[in-house]
């Protein structure tokens, strides 16, 4: 038995909205999904489990018809659904009527559910949400039901306090044969058969790295779970060491040669470590210019040598302030203020 | 320290020129365009050597004091009298080949690392309080409201910052500009904003899919009500059908029964029987021939009596024919009117069913139409009612759009703002510590500073001022207990007097132990006579050697004389 395991899609989704590529980013989600389901039945996947969070909110009819229609399509696909805390299930919400295509189960359950699926002799178990927190540690109670030599699989949602906490440890130990989490964005093994296959595409900028699906087998002889990546885009992490002697000009050319490499569609954090010139710190507005940088951490420090200054310093005002500074517990705000205090110390003919 | 002598192998003009101090007073003169900042220069670069900063630049000693003749050195030679041991100091400048050599004469070795040892010796002394005490040059201003401006700035630097080049009072407004800045920058109440931002959101979120909701339900009710009508219109036609076909079965069922009919005109209501009659006739007939053949001949004669007889034999078989054919006549009679019977009853279930139908034909379609016109009107108010909600759908999208936008952008703030706060932290600390540093600078150095230097003055001018006091606008005030003066209302030789004295002063309080040589670069131009004979004096009795550069041979006359 071959499955796709996907959570977290936030169909609905707009990230990055105030950003030029925001515009794209809902569409870009939908595309990514239909084409998740497209691979399961090109590649004669068995089973789809979606694990929470389809929607990133209350799905209307509309939705879930587009939703359906891209399941139906995918024959021969078993597809089973969770509903997580942000689609999750009020009285009213649009779930709780819609009648599926003949391969989609939900299981709509506030309670442990589950289906037998027999054209490939599994048995999923999950639970939805009812409300948009579930502090219950039901997780870890969790029972396949009376084994009669089927394959069992647990699709959970959660893993934070407020969301159906539970010690993976304890949950790897349950006798399942896989478990499939959803809630955490990023994707991670917690333990052999234990994962969590973060969002399909990244909705933040915290989530840096690839995003996919995990791509399982299960059978007698083996049982295999591999990550696939398939997001459209990625967040990615540009950090840099510079020196003063690199100019804003050259960072600009050198990271612009960073983005054209990766790709220019992924989208970029720059963080910025080392040194500048004293007086002439790098320009984050013109490094936003360069690509789809969706943030600047410039932590650089202006290229003061302290010691020389201290020394040449060592009788004037300059110095005692160094001292001064120097001999308080080091934090970063003492050492902002050190070379602001130097800045204004040092660079006084300068107009401004 | 003592410079003993100073030879400029190759620098700028000179070579091998060799000059000697004595341990006091030194007056180096010569006319403008001589030489004396190049010697100046000389000293100042052969003490702390080239550094950068001063070098390079448009107006760097670099190029200014290269070998005009491009000689291949470009370097000198110093002698140190420092604590009763000669050193010697050789420096070659070159940019490819600049090195420095440092001896000790008196124990006649080489001391190395020669930079090191060499820093040791000066005891402290660098670019920055050379400029700032031993090299005293001429205030560059000429004119006077100016002057006294560069004077009073140099006595606060001094004296707030122990830095002639570096103003606290400028740097605090640098900061407080920052803070300033970063303030404007701030966006007061973001968070309050973006949770405002959320539930708004949220609001629109919900307006959203309740109207989707609402509109769903309207399509679906459309959708209900389409259906409904073709039924009816359905159901409306196969009633008319059902009615149809009875008819016509109805019809056919007459036709079928009227092929069996025995022949009977359908159209009579009875059908007379003439046969009885006419047996009855016969038998009259025969009768009243048997009567007639008894009163004419009687029956005596036995022919009459054989046709008597004959004739009742004919009257006989008549009687029986006529019963016959009465009961034959009375068995159809019963049948035709059975036969007639059922046609009547069919004829009138055609009539009906015919009459049903049109009936049907007129009344179905009346009621089918009051019926569903009624659904179309709902469907046609239902129509536009959805299409509203699709403007109003698209209206919500649009806002959830906006505030989505807007949230994202106040999360950036809120982001920014931490940094901001964590910023102005800093700078807050710079300023608060500027600040106590420099109050520190002004109650231990620069009180003292005022002190040392008002002894001076006193001496310069011969008791004629003997206070130099700084107050809190940052102004001068000169004279004596009695009365203070502000600069304006003093001389410029008097300014440069406070200012000589200032100097001197600073030199004094930082050099304790051991003073350190004063170099002056033209700096008594703008003294009378008097004044720098008292200059003189003064400068002998502080004890420290002092190399005079000067354009005038003033200085040089009074110290002969003296």
């Amino acid at each position: 038995m071959r499955f796709i395991h996907i959570a977290d899609v936030h169909l609905g989704c707009r990230p990055d909205i105030s950003f030029p590529w925001g515009e794209n980013r809902e569409k870009e989600i939908w595309e990514t999904f239909a084409s998740v389901v497209r691979t399961c039945s090109e590649k004669k996947i068995d089973l789809l489990m979606i694990s929470g969070d389809l929607f990133d909110h209350q799905p209307s009819v509309e939705e879930l018809k587009k939703v359906n229609a891209i399941f139906a399509k995918a024959r021969g696909v078993q597809v089973v659904i969770i509903s997580g805390e942000h689609d999750y299930l009020k009285p009213d919400s649009a779930y709780m009527e819609y009648s599926w295509a003949s391969n989609v189960h939900f299981l709509r359950e506030e309670k442990p559910d589950s289906v037998f699926l027999e054209e490939i002799d599994t048995t999923v178990h999950g639970l939805s949400y009812h409300n948009d927190e579930n502090a219950e540690r039901i997780a870890e109670s969790m029972e396949p039901r009376n084994d009669e030599g089927e394959i069992q699989i647990l699709m959970l949602h959660g893993g934070d306090d407020t969301h159906m906490p539970f010690s993976p440890e304890k949950l790897a130990q349950l006798d399942f044969d896989y478990i499939a989490l959803g809630h955490l964005h990023t994707p991670r093994l917690l333990s052999e058969h234990v994962a969590y296959a973060g969002s399909l595409e990244p909705l933040t900028k915290d989530e840096t790295g690839k995003h996919g699906y995990i791509l399982g087998e299960i059978s007698e002889e083996k049982r295999e779970f591999q990550f696939v990546p398939a997001s459209k885009r990625e967040y990615i992490l540009l950090s840099a060491r510079v020196s003063s002697d690199i100019g804003g000009a050259e960072l600009e050319e050198r990271l612009k040669a960073v983005i054209e490499k990766q790709g220019k569609h992924h989208l970029y954090l720059i963080c910025l470590d080392g040194k500048h010139r004293p007086r002439c710190p790098y320009n984050s507005d013109r490094l936003q210019q360069i690509g789809n940088v969706v943030e600047v951490d410039d932590r650089t420090v202006p290229d003061y040598d302290l010691m020389a200054l201290l020394e040449e310093h060592k009788d004037d005002v300059v110095g005692m302030y160094m001292e001064e500074l120097l001999k308080q517990p080091s934090s970063k705000t003492v050492q902002r203020a050190l070379f602001c205090g130097l800045d204004a110390l040092l660079f006084q003919e300068e107009p401004n | 320290m003592i410079i003993l002598d100073i030879e400029l192998v190759h620098f700028g003009k000179f070579h091998n020129k060799k000059i000697s101090f004595s341990q006091g007073l030194n007056v180096v003169y010569g006319k403008n365009e001589a030489g004396k900042s190049t010697i100046h220069a000389f000293i100042h670069c052969m003490l702390l050597g080239m550094d950068t900063q001063r070098a390079e630049g448009e107006d760097g000693y670099y190029e200014k004091f290269y070998p005009w003749d491009k000689q291949d050195g470009y370097g000198g030679i110093m002698r140190l009298k420092i604590e009763e041991h000669i050193y010697r100091i050789e420096r070659s400048f070159k940019k490819d080949d600049s090195w420095i050599r440092l001896f000790d004469e008196t124990s006649d070795q080489e001391l190395t690392p020669a930079d090191v040892r060499l820093r040791g010796l000066l005891d402290g002394l660098n670019e920055n309080n050379f400029v700032n005490t031993v090299s005293i040059e001429q205030l560059k201003c000429s004119a006077e409201p100016e002057l006294i401006d560069e004077l009073e700035h140099f006595i606060c630097n001094t004296s707030q910052t122990k830095n002639i080049r570096i103003d606290m009072s400028r740097a605090q407004e640098k900061l407080e500009l920052r803070a300033a800045e970063l303030k404007r920058r701030y966006l007061e109440g973001a968070d309050s904003e973006y949770r405002k931002c959320e539930e708004k959101l949220q609001a629109a979120r919900d307006e959203h899919s309740r109207l989707q909701e609402q509109q769903y339900q309207k399509k679906r009710r459309y959708g209900q009500l389409q259906k409904k009508i073709e039924d009816t219109e359905r159901q409306s036609a196969e009633e008319l059908l059902a009615y149809e076909r009875e008819r016509d079965n109805i019809r056919r069922q007459y036709e079928a029964a009227k092929k069996n009919w025995t022949g009977a005109p359908a159209d009579r209501e009875e059908h007379r029987s003439y046969l009885p009659l006419f047996f009855f006739v016969l038998i009259v007939l025969f009768a009243a021939g048997i009567g007639y053949l008894y009163v004419t001949k009687g029956f005596e004669e036995q022919s009459s009596v054989v046709v008597a007889a004959g004739f009742s034999a004919v009257i006989a078989a008549c009687l029986a024919g006529m019963i016959i054919s009465l009961v034959f006549a009375s068995k159809r009679k019963k049948r035709i009117l059975a036969e007639n019977e059922i046609r009547r009853k069919l004829k009138e279930q055609f009539d009906s069913s015919a009459e049903r139908f049109e009936e049907c034909k007129k009344s179905v379609p009346k009621s089918q139409d009051d019926f569903c016109n009624q659904m179309r009107q709902e469907m046609a108010v239902l129509k536009k009612e959805i299409s509203q909600d699709e403007l109003w759908i698209e209206h919500w999208k649009k806002e959830c759009d906006k505030l989505l936008v807007r949230q994202q952008q106040i999360r950036s703030s809120v982001t920014d703002n931490r940094g901001i706060i964590q910023e102005l932290e800093s700078v807050e600390l710079a300023m608060e510590t500027l600040k106590k540093v420099s109050v520190r600078v002004q109650e231990t150095f620069g009180n003292r500073l005022c002190k040392e230097a008002s002894v001076i003055l006193s001496k310069i001018t011969d008791g004629k001022y003997d206070l130099i006091q700084l107050n809190e606008k940052r102004e001068i005030r000169i004279g004596t207990s009695e009365r203070l003066y502000s600069l304006k209302n003093v001389s410029r030789g008097t300014v440069e007097q406070v200012y000589l004295s200032i100097r001197i002063a600073a030199a004094n309080l930082l050099w304790q132990k051991s003073p350190m040589p004063f170099i002056f670069d033209n700096v008594f131009a703008y003294y009378d006579g008097e004044r720098l004979e008292q200059a003189m004096s003064m400068l002998k009795d502080i004890g420290h050697q002092a190399i005079i550069f000067s354009c005038t041979t003033r200085e040089d006359q009074l110290i002969e004389t003296k």
